[in-house]
């Protein structure tokens, strides 16, 4: 079954048991899709790793996000302090931390952006791609 | 464009609610300070765009790359 499926059958199923799906709000557009800021939050296996994000005004934009610490264990992003109080976010130990994937033609050539994670904060639901300025980090950092 | 003549201290206004102020001048090097709403990001010119392409990659991922890593994170998931 190909993600793409997954990911609608997972939409699908949630539909069809009257769920709704998590909604997130950027604060601001992430860099190249002005204007969009709510995005479906869809899990694309059981334990989180593995996210899609489909916009809610353009159902064809989607972003698939992983998890860091299966590919970069020691990836702890600083985050800071405006991004914190822009998310409303109280405990900062709770922010969900993903990371977006360019898949490429082979897993070897996919790359995740460690420069600007997205953040979310699951109580109030806002997220922002957060830029680690002066961090270093690539934006291209591969998988494999 | 607009060419603006400021000396340190000195800001301008972009807008209602974006406030660039210039803090210092040294030699070639110019600091700013930028107060915007928090609905307005602020980076510079050339993170913007580097951010822009790998987002906008990104958005286009080819399924079978998309199917080829769930696959993978999927056997990292039954092994672990």
């Amino acid at each position: 079954m190909s993600l793409e499926m997954s990911a609608q059958s997972a939409e699908a199923q949630a539909a069809a048991a009257g769920e709704t799906l998590p909604t997130i709000e950027f604060v601001s557009p992430m860099p190249g899709f002005p204007g969009r800021t709510s995005f479906v939050l869809v899990r694309l296996d059981q334990v989180g790793l593995l996210n899609s994000l489909r916009s809610v005004d353009d159902p064809e934009l989607r972003l698939i996000t992983i998890a860091p610490h299966q590919f970069f264990p020691e990836y702890a992003p600083e985050i800071d302090d405006e991004t914190i109080a822009a998310l409303g976010t109280t405990d900062p130990s709770q922010l969900l931390v993903m990371l977006i994937v360019t898949a490429g033609s082979s897993v070897r050539d996919s790359t995740a952006n460690l420069m600007a994670p997205i953040v979310v904060d699951p109580t109030t639901m806002r997220a922002a791609q957060c830029v680690l300025t002066g961090s270093n980090l690539p934006v291209r950092a591969p998988l494999g | 464009m607009l060419v603006l003549t400021r000396r340190p201290g000195e800001s301008v206004m972009v807008g209602d609610d974006v406030v660039i102020t210039v803090l210092e001048v040294r030699g070639d090097v110019v600091r700013l300070g930028i107060r915007a709403p928090r609905s307005v990001p602020v980076h510079r010119e050339e993170v913007f765009l580097e951010l822009r392409a790998a987002n906008q990659e990104a958005a286009s991922s080819s399924e079978d790359a998309v199917e080829a890593l769930s696959r993978l994170i999927g056997s990292d998931g039954e092994k672990g």
